[in-house]
């Protein structure tokens, strides 16, 4: 599992003292992170800590602005990369505030974003009876009803439907490197198992997740390989999910005051 | 005669060319009413600007401007390319008319009932045929729409459509009016009157279109079209209007609309480009129960005007109306909404909505809305909203997020906002056939002659 032991291993995504400001408020002060193949990341932290900057600046979201530092994903400079252009290259994020978008079906989202992630790797365009055939499969993973697929994107969701079609999109897209942004917020316990179960379902040696959250419950079912803490905008301490637990004991105060020292 | 219109002299000469030129084929009641029509717009003149229906619409040029009948094109086409003009429903009855005139070879009336009476031209000008067209200009009101007084005046090859009561007509009753471009200025005043009986069913699609893709020849049509709507008893009518005549067009559509009791009149209406485009409903709740919803669409780009005008008058209790008009603008056009609700007084327990919603795609184009509710009755729920607004930008960033280009997103969003409209036309295959022809507004770049397709689709949407 480490990476130092392992001379011909190169991180999927490499977090270089990056930067970055939101709203014109300083956010990330030089956070550096290395997430190889196959790994699973855990971010904790307080609220304000910089975590959604973070996934913002990853996903090519313009709210966040990079001021210094690089991130290489896949041995090229992510910045260099439009969102879709990220996207085509298997980083997906699933939002913690996922978006309404009323006259989009969620098929048609779903087989637009795959198809063009699959002509971005020279694939054939699916047609629509093959592609449904796939997201009702998936869907079914999550235990969501195949009506899902053809209402608008979102529109009307609860927040737990909102959140398991993240998942939903993530399945159908199987990203590289995903990245969960407070995914199990809002979610009781058995939304929580089948998100766990959409993300378990997808984890391979080739796949790596960063799993952005607030508690340590979600990592029950979604076992890290690292735990991060995240305060004031640098990571902290890591550690293995032995970490996650002793946070949700101790609080994040003592690591805080660590941070700022 | 108001200050606040023009005189149209240019008019005169022609509507003696066209009464000499017809004097053998108008039967007397025909010569009668046109001679009427013509003396009411005379005495209204053309509106200009400061008159109070005609605000956001300056036809005043036309004033100046001869411009007679467009003339029997020189070649009639011997197909249409069924793709773009049935709206993907290949059977049915289809009538069209070139430059003004039936032509029959491009008609069929296949798929209509027994009983649905469908007369034009001569037949319709026919003494014998007075109880089929006995509606005939008892819609429109030609003392205060001086198009439709002049629509009147020139009226010859319009057509009527008669679907007894009872009767349900399956396939949508379509007509096409195109222009074939001449080069020179050339007017055309389609007439259309839709009776449908007690307790019948029928769709009827409109359209308005150029007969040629690509660069327009120059010279400015003029289309003045009537239609005239009367709902029996529990009659249930859906009207598609189309107009896409593009930029070389000045295009004024009356569509007057009179509902009996618990009768249905449901229309969809979409605006694809002009110079000028004036589309006006006029709609009567004359029986109770009765149900009117309104759903209009229009896409502009470059200079492109389009002056979406509607009245609905409920003149008696329980009555129920809808208004969703929405725009998409690009380029420096022009689009302008003005719905008046007149509620009666005793036009108790009524309700009327209306809303206009404008996505603005760039920075020069003008959206004015004016929504005016004219209440008289105490016990009524009326509502109106109107909204203008840019895409969505967090939308936009979502759809990215998901592998889809910036274009193909904007794409995306704008048919997200027109869809509300176009699925009012109800059946599947229309709703489809709507569109496709919005899909080929927005990207083919062959029917934009300027190369401008791109405000639709652009990078930058300012």
């Amino acid at each position: 599992m480490s990476n130092d032991s392992d001379p011909l291993h190169n991180p999927l995504l490499s977090i270089r003292e990056v930067h970055a400001s939101a709203g014109g408020k300083a956010i990330l002060k030089g956070l550096s992170l290395e997430v190889g193949p196959g790994e699973v990341h855990a971010i904790m932290g307080p609220n304000g800590s910089g975590k959604s900057t973070l996934a913002r600046v990853l996903t090519g979201n313009e709210n966040a602005e990079v001021t210094s530092g690089e991130v290489l994903y896949k041995g090229q400079d992510l910045f260099g990369l439009a969102p879709e252009e990220r996207a085509r290259e298997g980083l997906f994020l699933a939002f913690q505030y996922p978006v309404e978008i009323p006259g989009i079906a969620n098929s048609t989202l779903l087989r637009e974003g795959l198809n063009a992630m699959r002509e971005h790797r020279g694939e054939p365009e699916l047609d629509a009876i093959d592609f449904l055939e796939i997201a009702k499969a998936k869907a079914d993973v999550l235990e969501m009803e195949p009506t899902m697929l053809s209402r608008a994107v979102n529109h009307g969701f609860s927040g737990g439907e909102k959140k398991r079609n993240e998942v939903l999109q993530m399945l159908v897209l199987e990203p590289t490197l995903a990245i969960l942004d407070e995914t199990d917020s809002g979610l009781d316990i058995d939304a929580l198992q089948v998100v766990a179960k959409g993300v378990n379902a997808l984890r391979d040696k080739g796949r790596s997740f960063i799993v952005i959250t607030h508690y340590q419950r979600l990592l029950d079912y979604i076992v890290p390989d690292f735990v991060h803490v995240l305060a004031n905008g640098r990571i902290v301490r890591s550690g293995d999910k032995d970490l996650a637990l002793e946070l949700e004991a101790k609080g994040y105060a003592w690591l805080e005051e660590g941070a700022s020292a | 005669m108001s200050t606040a219109t023009v005189q149209a002299t240019a008019f005169e000469a022609e509507f003696d060319r066209f009464a000499k030129l017809t004097a053998d084929t108008a039967p007397a009641w025909l010569r009668t009413m046109r001679h009427e029509a013509f003396e009411q717009f005379r005495a209204q003149g053309i509106p200009g600007p400061k008159h109070e229906e005609w605000l956001y619409t300056n036809l005043t040029p036309l004033a100046r401007t001869a411009l007679p009948l467009a003339p029997r094109p020189g070649e009639v086409p011997t197909s249409l390319a069924a793709h773009r003009f049935t709206l993907g429903v290949e059977t049915g009855p289809r009538l069209v008319f070139l430059n003004g005139r039936f032509e029959p070879t491009l008609s069929s009336t296949s798929g209509l009932p027994d009983g649905v009476v469908l007369i034009h031209g001569a037949a319709l000008r026919d003494e014998e045929h007075a109880e089929l067209r006995k509606e005939l200009g008892t819609v429109a009101d030609t003392s205060v729409h001086p198009f439709a007084a002049l629509n009147t005046a020139f009226l010859n090859d319009g057509f009527v459509l008669r679907v007894p009561a009872g009767v349900v007509v399956d396939e949508p009753v379509q007509t096409l009016f195109l222009h074939t471009p001449t080069g020179q200025p050339v007017a055309v005043h389609p007439r259309i009157l839709v009776v449908a009986e007690e307790n019948s069913q029928v769709t009827f699609v409109e359209r308005y279109g150029i007969n040629c893709i690509g660069a327009l020849a120059g010279g400015t049509c003029f289309t003045n079209a009537v239609t005239e709507y009367v709902l029996g008893q529990s009659a249930r009518v859906k009207a598609v209007r189309i107009q896409h005549e593009g930029t070389s067009t000045y295009h004024v559509g009356l569509t007057a609309v009179r509902q009996a009791r618990d009768s249905h009149f449901d229309a969809v209406t979409l605006s694809l480009g002009g110079a000028i485009d004036r589309n006006e409903f006029s709609i009567d709740i004359d029986g109770e129960g009765a149900e009117c919803n309104l759903a209009g669409l229009y896409v502009l780009n470059r200079n492109e005007h389009v002056d979406n005008h509607t009245v609905v008058r409920h003149n008696v209790p329980h009555g129920r109306s809808s208004q969703l008009f929405k725009g998409v603008l690009a380029g420096k056009s022009h689009g302008a909404f003005t719905g008046r609700v007149i509620v009666a007084k005793h036009a108790q327990k009524t309700i009327a909505e209306q809303a206009n919603h404008t996505l603005l795609l760039s920075d020069g184009a003008v959206a004015e809305t004016r929504p005016q509710l004219e209440i008289y009755a105490d016990d009524v729920q009326c509502t109106h909203g109107a909204t203008i607004g840019r895409l969505d930008e967090e939308a936009l960033y979502y759809l990215r997020a998901r592998a889809i280009d910036p274009g193909t997103a904007r794409n995306m969003l704008v048919h997200a906002f027109a869809s509300e409209v176009t699925e009012a036309a109800g059946s599947p295959q229309l709703v489809e056939g709507l569109e496709r022809l919005i899909a080929s507004r927005l990207e083919r770049p062959s029917e934009d002659p300027d190369g401008t397709t791109s405000a639709f689709r652009g990078e930058s949407p300012a």
